[in-house]
């Protein structure tokens, strides 16, 4: 079993993302972490506090963390752990992702009216049907399947945001 | 994301019975699978206008229910080719659809998809069409140019009304492996992305409305009938 992550194990170098309930930083792991070296670069999402004060935020959070370590599949996001930040709020860490999200793509396509790379768009549905296929698999609703949680990496489409995940039962 | 608890996700891609807090299971996430897959193959946004929620709301479901129409066909067409519109069709169809009918199998269909059984690429081995997946049917190719193939038969199998200038063309298609780009309509031959990319001039009939037959149907029921 590998030790934890701990906050002080990141290097924050930027901030790739910001929405309403959060950021998104890029890091650099500062040992190495299961599969991933030292120096690998790490997604981290940084909560608003406001956010955490929402009634079961904590919990969906931990299944957020939960479901990225459990269901593994190739196209779907992997979660690495849950630190806290230097203001001791929940931060999550999740591999990191070097492309654009299909929503990117798809505005850049129609603003440029390319026609679409018709091999590169069916490995994206494809991709992403696998995923959700693995989540269904083990009871889980995804929730928000959307262009804007689908990146698209050179080693095929990656589902992302398990943010709102529920389970089959508590639906 | 909202954290309001009511609704979590995003209301464009979300299914009716998500938007409207009835109950709902997995197969939400199929039908905001198909919405993406509606943006990605026909270029059009899935819902356009800005405030569609506020119009959804007041006008309950009517706004989001999913219709085939002829101007999808076209925004299909131009971008992902004939020989695939009845593939993303019946994607399209079985997965923003109600939920009580809304069936895609998302395995299903990224095998059909990953095993490339739309694709040209696929051989009409064995001289047998084959098919893993109930939904989706293959596309076939005619790979050996050298087999003969009895055009006046499958015409007169399929009650069709083609001039002899349509048998001869046909041929020549057949010949070149084209043929998925064919289509057969009661009114007769349209010739698709060749028409498109100037081959053959414009079509002479009205397709308009017109039950299609693609072509590659005409030849499977064909072959399945002993006509080939």
């Amino acid at each position: 079993m590998a030790v934890p992550l701990k906050w002080s194990d990141l290097c924050l170098t930027r901030e790739v993302g910001s929405g309403q309930a959060g950021t998104v930083w890029v890091a650099k792991l500062k040992r190495a972490y299961l599969r991933l070296e030292k120096d690998s670069q790490v997604a981290v999402k940084l909560f608003r506090p406001w956010v955490l004060e929402q009634p079961g935020q904590y919990e969906r959070i931990y299944r957020e963390l939960e479901t990225g370590r459990h269901v593994v599949h190739p196209n779907l996001v992997r979660t690495l752990g849950l630190v806290a930040d230097e203001r001791s709020l929940p931060a999550l860490v999740m591999e990191y992702y070097d492309g654009e999200s299909l929503q990117e793509y798809l505005a850049r396509n129609r603003e440029a009216g390319d026609p679409i790379d018709f091999d590169k768009a069916l490995d994206i549905v494809a991709g992403v049907a696998g995923a959700l296929k693995a989540l269904h698999d083990n009871g889980i609703i995804h929730r928000d399947v959307k262009p804007g949680n689908i990146m698209l990496t050179p080693s095929g489409s990656i589902l992302m945001d398990l943010g709102v995940v529920a389970t089959e039962h508590s639906a | 994301m909202t954290t309001s608890g009511i609704f979590l996700g995003t209301i464009r891609y979300g299914s009716p019975e998500y938007l409207f807090g009835e109950t709902y299971d997995f197969k939400v996430d199929i039908y905001s699978l198909g919405a993406s897959l509606y943006e990605l193959v026909t270029g059009l946004e899935f819902i356009a206008e800005k405030n569609q929620w506020a119009r959804m709301i007041a006008r309950k479901r009517i706004e989001i229910e999913w219709s085939w129409n002829q101007g999808l066909r076209e925004a299909l067409e131009s971008r992902v080719g004939l020989n695939c519109v009845e593939f993303f069709r019946t994607a399209l169809d079985h997965s923003l659809t109600d939920s009580s009918s809304r069936d895609l199998d998302l395995g299903d269909f990224a095998t059909a998809i990953s095993e490339k059984y739309w694709r040209r690429e696929f051989h009409f081995a064995d001289g047998k069409f084959h098919s893993a997946s109930p939904m989706f049917e293959p596309l076939g190719s005619f790979e050996n140019s050298e087999r003969t193939v009895s055009i006046q038969e499958i015409v007169k199998e399929l009650k069709l009304n083609l001039s002899h200038r349509d048998v001869v063309i046909l041929r020549r298609i057949l010949h070149k492996n084209y043929w998925s780009d064919f289509w057969i309509t009661p009114g007769g031959l349209a010739y698709g992305s060749l028409r498109k990319a100037g081959v053959f001039g414009r079509s002479e009939y009205d397709t308009q409305g017109v039950e299609f037959i693609e072509f590659h149907s005409a030849v499977k029921y064909a072959y399945q009938n002993g006509l080939l």
